[in-house]
């Protein structure tokens, strides 16, 4: 209907309407915050009627007819999942844990409920701080219960060297959060990159192998995949203060450097767990392969994952905003709408192969624009570089006439 | 499922009978018509699946009349979904066990 | 067939997601106007012998008039 040019120059208006819409929405997330900490921590009093500031973590709560201070609330972050965790614990004179505030978390609020909804933070209510908190996990939320612990121990310290006179806690460097699988991450990558590029005449046998070790390992086994939620937490900046999990940023890196390098996606085809689910599920109920060509059906996900990655800078909580069914199938831990996605991808795999990859994936509209964009800086530089040469050559027949002309 | 009407409770019964006894009539004859070769196992490996099929339905809904909705639910999609999977793994078995006729 | 299957998957899944983001920015939308913490839990000392804070106890009279109610 329309002339290739014709659509190649909308496709530059989208996609830098784009990024505009990305920063619009991040300038517009900064106007929004308002610094309403000391509010929220006046509300936190127990027994004190005047809350004062004795340093930015450490809060007095003081009453009319007392000399002294009659409790203190202590402020403390952790890193978890999308950033960081406030929390701000109310103590009493003598020391004991009288009040815990969760102020603020990027933490994707399923795993956060986890954690808050198991009695971790009961447990802690009446100690006191003059010994080490003993603080238990909870499994399945690990980030999450790690961010909130950190926080707890250091909003717990900042009041302990005000009333004892001593600290207790350890500084714990980020880079102990990197793991194993970490190193997993990179090496399967490596592999998946070498059984795309070999002509071996067992290819699709070595690449099945990578796909179900990832779908167990990345999948099962540690939930720690990418989606548009690690997509916002990377554009966002969110990991410069430090991530309590690198594993999926580390993936997510690693795949947009490779598209931007050879301009080809290895994870879809060979690394993605929940594309190795949908492969087995479509080998058992014998699916076959259709897609659907429309304009709506290519340009939706686009829309979609602009409007999450807008909305996660907006309010600076990119891990809140994810619409993929990986958490549930994975994790076993999300939203209900999230829960009725899963159990259709899952039904629907049986009879079309990898239907969540051929609709709503969040990673072809993310390829699609790293690719454009490459081919479209490709063909500055080329443009560019042709313009060189053309004035090279002239200069060249200048200088060739103007010796002709000398030499006669 | 209407315990308090004491004309649509029996109706609805005998029609969740009668539905029943279409659907082992029809997989008995579609399993001939699709020369599936079924004998007494085959018969209790797809009789166990029902049971469990029809179990799972009747539980999830009685959670959800329990006023128990959010496990209704989950109950219906994890262990309904995980019984699609293993009918559709049974189908593939079965279909893979043919007997091939000369 | 398939390909109805996969444009109907496509639509409900469509609508799904849009609820589920639609529900996320309302949450959070609240979450910020609320000016509240996210979540608090208090220390109640009117029972000396536990150290565990008291939880509310289940007003068993009110659960048992409602559920009379309800199966009525």
């Amino acid at each position: 209907m329309y002339s290739k040019k014709r659509i190649d120059f909308w496709k530059k208006v989208a996609s830098l309407v784009s990024v505009s819409l990305l920063l619009l929405a991040w300038y517009c997330g900064s106007i929004r915050i308002s610094d309403n900490q000391s509010d929220m921590v006046d509300q936190l009093l127990i027994n004190g009627e005047l809350l004062t500031q004795i340093h930015p973590r450490l809060y007095q709560g003081t009453s009319a007819n007392e000399l002294s201070p009659v409790e203190f609330i202590g402020l403390g972050s952790g890193i978890g999942y999308g950033g960081i965790t406030e929390v701000a614990v109310t103590v009493s004179s003598q020391g004991d844990i009288q009040r815990v505030a969760v102020l603020s978390s990027k933490d994707t609020s399923s795993y956060l409920d986890k954690v808050l909804q198991s009695n971790l933070m009961e447990k802690i209510l009446g100690e006191n701080i003059k010994v080490s908190l003993e603080i238990d996990g909870v499994s399945g939320a690990t980030v999450s219960t790690n961010a909130l612990t950190d926080a707890i121990k250091q909003a717990a310290d900042s009041v302990r060297v005000q009333v004892f006179g001593f600290s207790m806690l350890e500084n714990e460097e980020p880079v102990s959060h990197f793991r194993w699988l970490d190193l997993m991450a990179i090496a399967m990558f490596t592999m998946a990159i070498l059984v795309n590029k070999t002509r071996h005449r067992k290819k699709s046998m070595f690449n099945w192998a990578i796909l179900l070790s990832s779908m167990c390992v990345f999948g099962f086994y540690s939930s720690s995949l990418f989606s548009s939620s690690t997509m916002g937490i990377l554009i966002s900046g969110a990991w410069f203060s430090g991530l309590g999990n690198y594993t999926s940023l580390i993936l997510l890196s690693l795949v947009i450097l490779y598209i931007i390098v050879s301009n080809r996606n290895v994870y879809c085809t060979s690394l993605c767990p929940f594309g190795a689910t949908q492969e087995c599920l479509a080998k058992l109920g014998n699916a076959k392969t259709t897609s659907l060509t429309n304009f709506f059906f290519e340009w939706f996900p686009r829309g979609l994952l602009l409007t999450t990655l807008c909305l996660g800078l907006y309010f600076r909580n990119p891990a809140s905003f994810s619409y993929e069914p990986f958490g549930i199938m994975f994790g076993m831990i999300g939203s209900i709408y999230l829960f009725v996605l899963t159990v259709l991808a899952i039904v629907t795999s049986l009879v079309v192969k990898r239907p969540w990859c051929r609709t709503l994936c969040p990673m072809n509209p993310m390829t699609d624009f790293i690719r454009f964009n490459r081919q479209w800086f490709k063909s500055i530089l080329n443009k560019q570089r042709a313009k060189r040469e053309i004035m090279e050559a002239n200069q060249m027949a200048d200088v060739a006439v103007k010796s002709n002309e000398v030499s006669k | 499922m209407f315990p308090q009407s004491t004309l649509l409770d029996p109706l609805f019964w005998m029609v969740l009978g009668a539905i029943q006894v279409l659907v082992f009539t029809g997989a008995n004859q579609w399993a001939k018509e699709s020369q599936l070769g079924m004998n007494w196992w085959k018969w209790s490996v797809v009789g166990f699946w029902w049971l469990s099929f029809i179990l799972t339905i009747a539980g999830a809904f009685t959670l959800l009349g329990e006023n128990e909705g959010n496990a209704g639910w989950y109950v219906l999609g994890f262990v309904g979904t995980l019984l699609v999977i293993g009918g559709a793994a049974i189908l593939k078995v079965l279909v893979l066990l043919k007997p091939n006729h000369p | 067939m398939r390909k109805k299957l996969l444009f109907m998957f496509y639509i409900v899944s469509a609508m799904i997601v849009c609820v589920h983001l639609a529900a996320r920015v309302n949450f959070l939308n609240k979450l910020q106007t609320g000016n509240a913490p996210l979540f608090v839990i208090t220390y109640s000392d009117n029972n000396k012998e536990s150290s565990l804070p008291i939880k509310e106890s289940i007003n068993y009279k009110e659960w048992a008039t409602k559920f009379e109610e309800q199966t009525k």
